[in-house]
C-alpha cells in the first residue's frame, strides 16, 4: 500500500489543527474558570495595554480563545482562523519577549495564573505559532494532480 | 458531596490548627465569606507600597464591612538580610497587641532598617519600657519563631511566588494574588467583588 506525501501533509495539517484547537480550548477555559480580575492582573502586569483595554482583552480573550479553538477543532474558516491564530501566537510571543527584554518576573497569563513567563513559555508559544504557520500554508497549497 | 464534605472538615481543621499562630495579625470577621492572607515581607519594597497604598483601601472596603477576614503571613525572604528580624520584632508585638503599630512603624523606616539593621530600635518606637523588655523576651521564644516558621510553610506550600502575595479563598477554593510588579487595588477589587457576586 502506497502512502502519498500530499496525503501524509494532510493528516500531519489535520492533527496539527486539531491539537492548536485543543489547546486554544484548554486556555480558555483556565482563564474562564477563575475571575476575570485574576487574568485582567496577568494582562496589566506587562504594561503594554491601556487600562481601558486591560479589562476589555481580560473579559473577551478567553471567549475569543474558545471560539478560535472550536473553529480549528471543527476545521470551519481555515484560512481566517488558522490566520488568526498565527497572528495571535505573534502577539503573545512578542509581549513576552518585551517584558523578558525590560526584565520584567511577571506571571505570562497563557493557562491562567501561576506560570511565569521563561524561555520555555516563549518556545511552547513559537512552537504552536509555527504549527498554526503551517497549517495556514498549508489551507492555501493545492497538489498537482498525479500524471498518468 | 462526600469529597466537599471532606475538603470543608480538612479546611476547617487546617484553619483550627493555624489559628494558633494568629494572635494580633489577623482582622475582620473570621466567619467573612473571604478570606484574604497576604503573605508580607517587611523589607520587601512592593510590600511597603501594598502597606501604604492598598491594604488600608482593602480594609475599610471590605474587612471593616465584615466581607473579608484578612490575615497577615510573616514571610521574610532570604534575600533581605534584616527580613526576618524585622519579621520577629513585628510578630512579639503583635504578641502584645500592638502590630498595627509596629508593622506601620517598621514599613515607614524601610530604608533606615535596611541600612542599619535596627529593627528592634524601630518596634521599641511603638511601645511601652515595659512591653520593650517583653518584646525582646517574646523575640527569643518559641511562639514568634513558630508563628514566622508556621506563615513561611504555609507560604511554601501554597507556592507563593514571592511578596507580596495575596491568597484569596472563597468557598474552599483559593486564588494566588503575585508575581505582580504592582498589585493594583483595582484588579484586587474587581476580583472580591466577582466571588462575592457568586
Amino acid at each position: 500500500m502506497t502512502f502519498s506525501k500530499s496525503k501524509a501533509l494532510r493528516i500531519v495539517t489535520i492533527v496539527l489543527r486539531v491539537l492548536v484547537g485543543l489547546v486554544f480550548l484548554v486556555a480558555a477555559y483556565a482563564k474562564l474558570k477563575d475571575p476575570w480580575a485574576l487574568f485582567a492582573m496577568s494582562i496589566d502586569s506587562y504594561g503594554i495595554l491601556p487600562l481601558r483595554w486591560v479589562e476589555f482583552t481580560a473579559r473577551t480573550l478567553p471567549w475569543f480563545e474558545a471560539v478560535l479553538g472550536v473553529a480549528l477543532i471543527a476545521g470551519v474558516f481555515q484560512r481566517v482562523t488558522t490566520g488568526i491564530g498565527t497572528l495571535l501566537m505573534v502577539a503573545f510571543i512578542g509581549a513576552m519577549a518585551w517584558a523578558k527584554l525590560h526584565g520584567k518576573e511577571i506571571d505570562c497569563g497563557c493557562f491562567g495564573p501561576g506560570e511565569a513567563i521563561s524561555v520555555w513559555t516563549v518556545l511552547r508559544d513559537a512552537s504552536i505559532g509555527a504549527a498554526l504557520l503551517f497549517v495556514t500554508l498549508m489551507s492555501y497549497w493545492k497538489p498537482r494532480p498525479s500524471s498518468v | 458531596m462526600k469529597v466537599r464534605a471532606v475538603a470543608a472538615l480538612l479546611l476547617a481543621a487546617t484553619a483550627l490548627s493555624g489559628s494558633d499562630f494568629i494572635k494580633g495579625n489577623a482582622f475582620g470577621n473570621p466567619a467573612a465569606p473571604i478570606m484574604v492572607e497576604v503573605f508580607s515581607d517587611f523589607q520587601c519594597p512592593g510590600c511597603k507600597l501594598f502597606h501604604d497604598t492598598e491594604l488600608s483601601q482593602l480594609m475599610h472596603d471590605y474587612v471593616v464591612p465584615g466581607k473579608v477576614y484578612l490575615i497577615y503571613r510573616y514571610f521574610p525572604l532570604d534575600m533581605h538580610p534584616y527580613g526576618r528580624r524585622t519579621a520577629e520584632a513585628v510578630a512579639a508585638a503583635a504578641q502584645l497587641g500592638k502590630f498595627d503599630q509596629a508593622s506601620n512603624a517598621v514599613f515607614a523606616k524601610q530604608a533606615e532598617i535596611t541600612a542599619t539593621g535596627k529593627a528592634e530600635e524601630v518596634v521599641d518606637t511603638v511601645l511601652t519600657p515595659a512591653e520593650q523588655q517583653k518584646m525582646k523576651a517574646l523575640m527569643a521564644s518559641p511562639i514568634v519563631h513558630d508563628t514566622i516558621e508556621h506563615d513561611l510553610a504555609e507560604g511554601r506550600a501554597a507556592a507563593i511566588p514571592g511578596t507580596p502575595t495575596l491568597l484569596v479563598t472563597y468557598r474552599l477554593k483559593r486564588y494566588t494574588l503575585g508575581n505582580q510588579e504592582v498589585l493594583k487595588y483595582q484588579w484586587v477589587k474587581a476580583m472580591l467583588d466577582d466571588l462575592l457576586k457568586k
